[in-house]
């Protein structure tokens, strides 16, 4: 075990070093460039104040020291400076991760509370009317594009049912309740096809578990069907819900760009989606980075916790 | 939520200056002022940058210097420019300006203002290294000289008619010399003579500022404390004054203002800016080349409606000079494409040789309300024959084609100081560096040029007069309106008074009524 993991880190190496290169340089293609956009039009930048920028910039370095550059700051803890707030961007990040964390744990969790008990019924009603109705709501909220829930839950709750659950985010720290408030909606539109996706996993994979011959022995010796299901099906039958829901976890980690900026909140998606508008390359960068590595560092755990759930799965 | 002040001292130092201003307060005002009192909780949509008042050219940051530091001179609600740290000043000749100080104003740091801190302010402001935006503001000096401890004269190697509006602006701050060399720069400290004192800051979240007990205007401000929070989403700042969370909260999202209007207890408050959003075409390409295009765009082009339908009415009908600037704007009545003349539009564009109309090309973007405005246009273009295809980019890509000066026309929103001549000659002189009309017209050149050194009034005024109705007729870029700077607030806020320019220095005379 130990020595997978170990294999598994190693090899993040190269999988980092790749999405590097990837942002370093998809980010310098995007047409527009930062200082343009940094001075704006009501400027008329001379060709020595563009110099100038470019200096403060650090963009009168050749492209490979630019990148050297920020690798080594970044192996050193440093993840760069914004180009446009002057803020470490690793203070930033650090103050926007604890919301896309909270939200993302929050969203995961709405969607298994809600997802696993429907794909449970579902699989066990199988061709019976609870099935169908689970299957079509499945269905619904796998097909509902995110930032149409979104802008839809904002005019439902602002227009028809104004009962407080939109406002402006509020820390943890300062009001736990009003904090759930706030984000009550945001987890609601980023669980609901989460819970989609889970409810049909649970379905399909219960479903198949359910004809298994095990199963139908259990049965023959005439155990009572609901400890069938808890001991016998459930327990085989969710191990590949784990991967999906870790997936999920690990995607939304790194932010959810529409449903923050619907919302307001001030995470990771927010943050990406402002350095983007203003070309703000260290900050793009490093938030890309930091997704990237929660995104593997979920997906290791995930294999690891694999191992814990299914005897047979031995990683050598 | 309401916390316990930890400097009481400060509320006693309060109290004690109150009694101060009311016993030493002038003859000419008997009344008796309130105590100031209560906190005064302000919502605006951006965190500041930082706070050096000569660095700085974010519009949230430089709205925190207003609160902080006095400049020489400021503009006030009637856009006359009146004294701020200078009790006077006169202009013996068109070079030289010589200021006479306050006495007795005292930095937060308790040392007394004097005419060296003005030199030492305008050097920093003019020496390359630090990096000021107020540089390009300043005309070169032959010399500022420290007349005696309360008096100082600038020496302009050259006339510059703008100069005294320039030093309106809130880059242009007197700040201490020492504060500066014992930090480096002011970002994180704030040491003015401003009505308000920084006591503390929670980036991203809020600034708490307390009052200047030793504000050289007595009895102001009439408020112990502001506190400016950072809510970036319009919707949550009203929510936040219903609720009764904000006093104050400075908006620009037309439908969020007709919301705040209809509020109970919500006051709305408004006045149009020195920004003008304008329609702009490069005259080197065609079919802008040909004046007669332009001028029937101008003659076609209904601005009332388009500031009805694109910002809910919340802009005023402009010519060059944004309305705003009353002392330098001709009123729009008195300029070509007052009302829409479509009649008109037409047989220019027959004249120009498009009897059957044409189709242009408006380059645009969803950022800036940029797009509103231009699919407004498309439609009225519409009307006279002229079919007219959106080219939207993302705003960095925009941006880029501005730089390059790669469009055919385009929606833009300007800004260009308030003097005249930082508005026109930036914009429209041969020479001027957001001259992206690439509009090249001998005649304006030298209408801008010598209202960029006439510094008498009368003259200078008729220069500009014939300029704003050159620029009408030939049409290079047809003004459209200048937005409004918009403040909801609760009812118990009064006596603020609205700058044009959006700074926020009277709200050390803003105070507070019953609950």
């Amino acid at each position: 075990m130990a020595r997978f993991v170990a294999r598994r880190l190693v090899s993040l190496g190269p999988v980092l070093f790749g999405v590097t290169v990837l942002v370093f340089l998809v980010l310098r293609l995007i047409p527009g460039d930062v200082i343009e956009v940094y001075a704006g039009t009501q400027v008329g930048l001379t060709p020595e104040q563009r110099r100038e920028l470019e200096r403060i910039f650090g963009m009168d370095r050749p492209l490979y020291r630019q990148y050297v550059d920020w690798i080594a700051g970044v192996l050193q803890g440093d993840l760069g400076t914004s180009l446009r707030t002057g803020r470490k961007v690793g203070h930033e990040i650090a103050t926007r991760l604890p919301v896309s964390a909270e939200l993302a744990t929050l969203a995961t969790g709405l969607a298994m509370v809600v997802g696993l008990p429907l794909g449970m019924l579902a699989a066990t009603q199988r061709g019976r009317a609870w099935d169908a109705v689970a299957r079509v709501a499945g269905l619904m909220g796998l097909s509902l594009p995110g930032f149409w829930l979104a802008t839809l839950l904002v005019l439902v709750f602002s227009k028809y049912l104004p009962v407080g659950l939109l406002g402006p985010y509020v820390r943890p720290t300062v009001d736990p309740l009003a904090n759930l408030r706030v984000l009550a909606l945001p987890t609601v539109a980023l669980a609901t096809p989460l819970a989609a996706v889970l409810m049909r996993y649970v379905r399909a994979s219960l479903v198949e578990v359910l004809g298994q011959e095990y199963i139908r022995t259990a049965r023959s010796k005439g155990l009572p069907e609901r400890v069938v299901l808890r001991r016998h099906a459930l327990r085989n039958a969710l191990i590949p819900v784990v991967t999906v829901v870790g997936i999920q976890f690990g995607y939304l980690l790194g932010g959810t760009v529409v449903v923050e900026e619907v919302f307001g909140i001030p995470g990771m998606g927010r943050l990406v989606l402002y350095a983007i508008y203003q070309r703000d390359y260290p900050v793009v960068q490093a938030v890309v980075l930091v997704s990237a590595l929660l995104f593997v560092g979920v997906n290791l755990a995930v294999d690891v916790l694999y191992a814990f759930l299914d005897p047979r799965i031995r990683y050598g | 939520m309401k916390r316990v002040h930890a400097c009481s001292w400060v509320t006693v130092a309060l109290l004690v200056g109150t009694v101060a201003a009311v016993l030493m307060a002038p003859g000419g005002r008997s009344e008796v002022r309130a105590q100031p009192a209560g906190t005064l909780t302000i919502g605006v949509p951006g965190e500041p940058v930082g706070l050096d008042p000569h660095i700085v050219t974010v519009f949230s940051s430089l709205r925190r210097a207003d609160l902080l530091y006095n400049r020489l001179v400021r503009y006030n609600e009637r856009m006359e420019i009146v004294g701020d740290l200078a009790a006077s000043w006169e202009i013996p000749d068109s070079r030289t300006y010589i200021f006479r100080l306050h006495r007795g104003v005292r930095f937060h740091n308790g040392r007394e203002l004097v005419a060296d801190d003005v030199k030492y302010s305008f050097e920093r402001i003019a020496d390359p290294a630090t990096g000021s935006p107020a540089r390009a503001w300043l005309p070169p000096f032959e010399s500022v000289r420290i007349v005696d401890r309360y008096t100082v004269e600038f020496k302009l190697k050259h006339q510059l008619a703008s100069f005294l509006s320039n030093l309106t602006l809130s880059n242009m701050a007197i700040v201490p010399r020492e504060e500066v060399e014992r930090h480096g720069n002011l970002h994180r400290v704030a040491v003015g003579t401003g009505p308000f004192m920084l006591d503390r800051w929670v980036p991203d979240d809020h600034m708490r500022l307390v009052r200047n007990p030793n504000y050289f205007r007595r009895g102001l401000p009439r408020v112990s404390e502001v506190v400016i929070r950072v809510i970036p989403d319009e919707a949550s700042l009203l929510a936040g004054l219903r609720a009764g969370s904000l006093d104050m909260a400075h908006l620009s999202d037309p439908a969020v203002i007709d919301l705040a209007r209809r509020s109970p207890g919500i006051r709305v408050q408004q006045v149009p800016t020195v920004l003008l959003r304008t329609f702009g075409f490069n005259t080197t390409r065609p079919p802008f080349t040909d004046a007669r295009v332009r001028q029937a765009i101008g003659w076609a082009l209904d601005r009332h409606q388009i500031v009805e339908l694109a910002e809910r009415g919340y802009a005023a009908v402009s010519g060059p000079i944004p309305v705003s600037i009353r002392e330098w704007a001709l009123p729009v009545s008195a300029l070509p494409y007052a009302r829409p003349d479509r009649e008109r539009a037409r047989r220019l564009l027959a004249d120009a040789g498009y009897p059957r109309g044409l189709t242009i090309k408006i380059q645009t973007s969803p950022g800036f309300r940029l797009l509103p405005v231009a699919e407004v246009i498309k439609d009225q273009l519409r009307e006279v024959g002229i079919t007219a295809e959106l080219e939207v980019s993302e705003w960095g890509v925009w941006v880029g084609r501005w730089v390059r000066r790669d469009f055919d026309s385009m929606v833009e929103i300007r800004s260009g100081g308030i003097d005249p001549d930082g508005f026109l000659y930036r914009m429209l002189h041969s020479t001027g560096p957001v001259n992206n009309f690439l509009y090249k017209d001998a005649e304006l050149d030298r209408l801008l040029d010598r209202g960029r050194v006439i510094v008498d009034p009368q003259r200078r005024k008729a220069i500009y007069d014939e300029a704003q109705r050159l620029i009408m007729e030939r049409a290079p870029v047809i003004p459209l309106y200048s937005p409004y700077d918009t403040w909801a607030m609760r009812d118990r806020v009064r006596g603020f008074r609205q700058v044009a320019t959006a700074q926020y220095y009277y709200l050390e005379e803003v105070s507070l009524g019953g609950p």
